[in-house]
């Protein structure tokens, strides 16, 4: 059993206008995009919203994390794509994990990039965690770009803030995000079936319950709280 | 409500409280995946039957758990975002330590029994059993997670080792925040990363301690390369004694790394030529019989300059008929070499190859040969993405090249080598800034 990519729960459909309004960009014009956070930012559901809101726009979308591939860096998970990829155009092909083990990355990433031109459909691409292991390399990153650019594709990528994002990824879109206020939730609270009939002294009083003295709570806690509420 | 902590203090904490109010399926199910590197659900649903034979982990209960913010599932299976892990595991380990030990057993065990689909999966596979027996057996653990340094895959061995530091790292807590092998991953990651300085500081406790083991060899090369001064009488010493150990425990792989980097310093301690050239022959050798493609690139490099500068001597201004009549030889040798760091997808061997070629194509004076080599390099040393030594080695050789091609009347040869040479400085900067 795999939590589907594009499963999105309800309680994680707090206000990210700004990733929404980032994706929209990006299919308008393909780079490279970050959403950055820490470990409780809540990066794999925001990664989720982004991706729903791309498969919206007509980008299927192909994701890949540090858990698909043997070693988290960026050769394996460029590897893994086209092991996806390739078997739909070629059945009878050696797979590329065998054949460009052992190349530089820019080698991989060309042959990604032809595959992803080549494409009828054309796809969006989602790495997860880009960072699990270690802060990417400026080549990696700029890989990375290369392959947006030649290839036409948007790219979503989420990481922590620890790496220095803003100098490894030149030219790159780059989202923080964000800790919730009492508003971001209460909207999410809202717009949810189960909590959307509570009056609003139970919505406040389960909002005390969340923030406490505190005006921004982090979305891992935002989730947790939610998610018992309607278990 | 169970407590984690007597007041909840960070958000992994208190989403750790109300977790573990839930239903007892679901808390066991999220405590033997809190020890986890991964684990498909089947496997995890017979690791709780296993260690609570009163509890069964059902659909429902798995798909409820996989709803869990800091539950994150991939093709390799599900795992849990690392802080959540720490506290998690800390509770369970709290609660039951024997039950804990046995959790972590089981899960060697499981791991023991995969059937690896290739020789690198079989190494995956002993990093994680390494990982753990830090919960069963930490001096057991910390010898394998040695083990399993050492025989580290040929291709991407620098990424692949950084794999097994962050798996330590994970277990630090059980193998001991302080303990030489944490410090030993710890120096290591710092030494990848080119922070010198805090690898340096790791190392040295490394050493403090007495076992003679594979910390200790590593240890000797990496802590001396990291000091700062690397003319100190010292590192050359520290060197030797990791060759001299390395040989004793038969780490071949560090034994090859250490000898190659005693070679290069004492070139630099002004150490006959003759002298380098039979250490670089037998590094060759070794490297050989550890039928290990990317030693083998590095040791015949070494072996082909240390040849060349034999030749030429170190102020490398007077080429004999001798060494004219050999380079040829010696220059297929260093092509044969980049072919092996191609292969091994070794970018700064590569780039320190292809400034060895310029170099005695400048010896020789065939100034449009070593263009054609600074260009290749230039070209391949956007790809690196690190600062490397190696960048201003190349600028050296652009700015030696432009001098001669200046004096030899050669003025259009001589700009672009001042193109690469700026070329190079701007790489350099980009890396450092």
């Amino acid at each position: 059993m795999k939590r589907s990519p594009a499963h999105v729960l309800w309680w994680s459909r707090v206000d990210r206008q700004a990733v929404i309004e980032a994706v929209q960009a990006l299919v308008r014009e393909p780079k490279l995009l970050g959403l950055i956070g820490d470990d409780a930012s809540g990066l794999a559901e925001a990664a989720s919203l982004a991706q729903e809101e791309l498969e919206r726009l007509g980008r299927k979308c192909l994701r890949v994390s540090d858990l698909d591939v043997r070693l988290p860096t960026l050769k394996y998970r460029m590897l893994e794509l086209l092991n996806e990829l390739v078997p739909l155009r070629q059945p009878s092909a050696v797979p590329p994990t065998l054949l460009l083990a052992s190349s530089a990355l820019s080698n991989v990433r060309a042959s990604l990039s032809n595959v992803l031109s080549s494409l009828s459909n054309p796809v969006s691409l989602i790495f997860d965690r880009l960072d699990s292991q270690e802060c990417p390399r400026r080549n990696e990153v700029f890989e990375l770009q290369e392959l947006a650019r030649v290839s036409n594709t948007p790219i979503l990528f989420t990481g922590e803030s620890r790496c220095e994002w803003h100098s490894l990824a030149h030219g790159a879109s780059l989202v923080q995000l964000q800790s919730f206020d009492r508003a971001d939730v209460r909207a999410c609270m809202l717009s949810a079936p189960p909590l959307a009939a509570w009056n609003n002294a139970r919505i406040d009083g389960v909002l005390d319950r969340i923030f406490g003295n505190s005006t921004r709570v982090s979305p891992l806690e935002v989730f947790t709280h939610l998610k018992v509420l309607t278990t | 409500m169970t407590t984690v902590t007597n007041e909840a203090s960070n958000p992994f904490e208190m989403a750790a409280e109300i977790f573990l109010s839930q239903s007892s399926a679901i808390v066991r199910g999220g405590l033997a995946l809190s020890l986890s590197v991964t684990i498909e659900p089947d496997q995890l649903q017979a690791l709780v039957r296993r260690l609570w034979p009163d509890t069964a982990l059902t659909e429902v209960e798995l798909s409820e758990l996989i709803d869990w913010p800091f539950v994150i599932a991939g093709q390799s299976g599900w795992s849990m975002l690392q802080p959540m892990a720490r506290v998690l595991s800390t509770y369970f380990r709290d609660a039951d330590q024997v039950l804990f030990t046995s959790a972590h057993e089981l899960l060697a065990s499981m791991e023991k029994s995969r059937t690896p689909s290739d020789e690198l999966d079989d190494w995956f596979i002993s990093g994680r059993t390494a990982y753990y027996l830090a919960g069963v057996d930490p001096t057991v653990s910390a010898g394998q997670f040695g083990e399993v340094f050492e025989h580290a895959p040929v291709v991407d061995r620098t990424s692949c080792r950084v794999w097994l530091a962050g798996l330590v790292d994970r277990q630090s807590h059980l193998l001991g925040d302080t303990s030489r092998t944490v410090s030993f991953f710890r120096g290591f990651r710092h030494y990848v990363s080119g922070n010198r300085r805090a690898a340096a500081r790791e190392f040295t406790r490394v050493l403090a301690g007495e076992d003679a083991d594979i910390y200790r060899a590593i240890s000797l090369h990496l802590g001396a390369l990291s000091i700062r001064s690397q003319m100190a009488e010292n590192v050359v010493d520290m060197i030797r004694q990791s060759v001299e150990l390395s040989e004793k425990l038969r780490l071949g792989v560090n034994e090859v790394m250490a000898r190659q980097s005693l070679i290069w310093l004492l070139l630099r301690h002004g150490t006959p030529k003759t002298d380098l050239i039979s250490l670089a022959e037998y590094n060759v050798e070794r490297s050989k019989s550890l039928a290990d493609r990317n030693l083998l690139g590095w040791t015949r490099r070494t072996y082909a300059v240390m040849q060349w500068l034999n030749l030429v001597g170190d102020t490398r201004d007077h080429v004999t008929e001798e060494a004219r009549s050999e380079a040829p030889s010696l220059l297929g040798d260093l092509s044969e070499a980049l072919a092996l760091a191609e292969a091994t997808d070794d970018p700064e061997t590569v780039l320190f190859i292809l400034n060895d070629r310029a170099s005695i194509f400048c010896d020789l004076a065939e100034l449009e040969d070593a263009e054609i080599e600074l260009e290749a390099a230039l070209d391949r040393a956007g790809g690196l993405g690190y600062a490397s030594r190696v960048l201003a080695s190349l600028g050296k050789t652009c700015g030696r090249a432009a001098i001669l091609a200046r004096s030899a009347g050669k003025n259009n040869l001589a700009t672009q080598f001042r193109r690469l040479s700026s070329g190079f400085r701007r790489l350099e900067d980009r890396y450092v800034s």
